[in-house]
């Protein structure tokens, strides 16, 4: 091993060679891979002259412009492709949030039926984008004969039309009010008479630099940023009004009997009492939505640390995975919404052919 | 309604190439180089990805959420130059197995028909 501390690297012919022929590769390609690309070829290459001396180094030649000219024209196809494809890409990069999202949502080891249910929409219209922005919205359904089931699936399905058949609302809160009061309608119709059904129901707005999060039940939106985490929703439920009223400690609160109880949700009459939350939020912030599947057994801190370390898709397979892995009691839902910090996905180094 | 995450098996079955730096990973996380060293030291020299190829398939793996950069820092065996080192993600892990099944199913199917020998051949080996 020897150290060249701050000394200006000497370029070989060889690698002059080679740098001059990766222009055969597309400019973006180039930048983004070319510095790894060039400094793989410098390790191969001493390899091949260490361990196999001249024959070696011919022999590296002869796969290296195989490699070159079965791929350089590949990589200029798929640019192409791409550039066709994803024209609208950039402007949409600069003007509005770029989001990642992950979700998933899992029976438990316990339950024979999902009674959790998600959905969310990221518009492909950028008009559309600009003015009402992505939601994204989780339910828990609750009631006998898979009615629970039912109930969740009206919800999401209700929330996410009904918010986006609003065109010409300019109060986003208010409007993602009014498509949760109006799953609450829905469920309440759609119940046959003499039974029950009814769900949560958490629903977060991202529109420009801003996050509508509504809340009706124990299902909860927590919101990341610089590794903190902050619970945005309030339960509505037995435990979090007696803790609220300081009846009970958080502690007494998760293992109490009545833990699942809740005071609020959807189908339960003809009104509901919706509480919205708006938080400005910035790139690199990530919304988490979750049923208590999830939260009664993985700390909020946990998810902060998972999501920062491993991103929102991994992440949302490893906040389930978690879950089940103490148990799995209950259905277990998460949505895993991302800001993308853009200047952070790839910092390119410098490099000249 | 309910969306979820696309299934491994959308991704079968895997080009060789993508099958072999997958597999490199498998076990630790490795820079460019130290995947191509893995592939050839593995298959014996039989199998050699050149950096086209190598990157190619690195660059769509990420956009798939199959890998991950995990690191920047110098390799202790090479030189003092800060590396790129990429790492398998669940998903790859899960994309990877679904391809080790499937490969395995047709082995099965070829032992069954008699195009390969029977265990003891492989014993033998």
């Amino acid at each position: 091993m020897t150290h060249k501390p701050h000394m200006p690297q000497r370029i070989s012919p060889a690698e002059r060679c080679y740098r001059l022929l990766l222009l055969l590769y597309p400019h973006a390609f180039r930048q983004a891979y070319g510095p790894e690309m060039i400094q793989t070829f410098r390790d191969w290459r001493r390899d091949a002259r260490r361990h196999g001396g001249l024959p070696a180094t011919i022999k590296l030649w002869g796969q290296l412009l195989a490699d070159l000219v079965r791929t350089a024209p590949i990589e200029h196809v798929r640019a192409v492709a791409q550039h066709l494809t994803l024209k609208e890409e950039p402007a949409m990069l600069n003007t509005y949030p770029h989001l990642r999202v992950a979700s998933r949502t899992d029976t438990g080891r316990l339950r024979d039926h999902n009674e959790d249910c998600l959905t969310y929409v990221i518009p492909d219209d950028s008009q559309r984008m600009a003015r009402k922005g992505a939601i994204f919205v989780v339910a828990d359904g609750v009631g006998g004969h898979d009615r629970g089931e039912v109930a969740s699936d009206i919800v999401v399905r209700t929330v996410q039309r009904a918010y986006y058949e609003q065109e010409n609302a300019e109060d986003i809160a208010a409007a993602l009010v009014r498509a949760i009061q109006a799953a609450n309608a829905e469920v309440t119709r759609q119940t046959p008479p003499g039974s029950r059904m009814a769900a949560t129901c958490t629903a977060a707005v991202i529109c420009g630099d801003t996050a509508y999060i509504a809340n009706v039940g124990d299902s909860r939106t927590y919101l990341l940023r610089d590794g903190q985490v902050q619970q945005i929703t309030r339960d509505h439920s037995l435990v979090a009004e007696l803790m609220r009223a300081g009846v009970l400690t958080e502690d007494q609160a998760q293992t109490h009997p009545m833990r699942h109880f809740i005071t609020r949700s959807l189908g339960g009459g003809a009104t509901v009492e919706v509480d919205v939350f708006r938080e400005p939020v910035r790139e690199g912030d990530v919304l988490i939505l979750c049923t208590d599947g999830l939260y009664g057994l993985v700390e909020a801190e946990e998810m902060a640390a998972m999501v920062a370390q491993y991103g929102p898709q991994e992440s949302a397979f490893r906040l389930i995975e978690c879950a089940n892995e103490r148990g799995g009691p209950d259905n277990i839902t998460a949505v895993v919404a991302q800001i993308a910090d853009v200047t952070r996905l790839w910092k390119v180094t410098s490099w000249n052919v | 309604m309910k969306q979820t995450e696309r299934a491994p098996e959308e991704f079968l079955p895997l080009t060789p190439a993508v099958f072999h730096i997958l597999l490199a990973l498998a076990d630790r996380e490795r820079h460019g180089y130290g995947i191509m060293q893995e592939i050839a030291g593995r298959t014996q020299g039989t199998v050699h990805m050149g950096p086209g190829t190598l990157y190619g398939s690195i660059k769509r793996l990420l956009a798939d959420g199959l890998i991950a950069v995990a690191a920047e820092r110098p390799d202790p065996d090479q030189d003092d130059e800060r590396r790129r080192y990429y790492r398998l993600t669940d998903f790859g892990r899960r994309v990877m197995q679904a391809e080790a099944q499937r490969l395995e199913q047709l082995v099965q199917v070829a032992r069954a028909k008699r195009v390969l020998g029977g265990a003891a051949q492989i014993g033998g080996l």
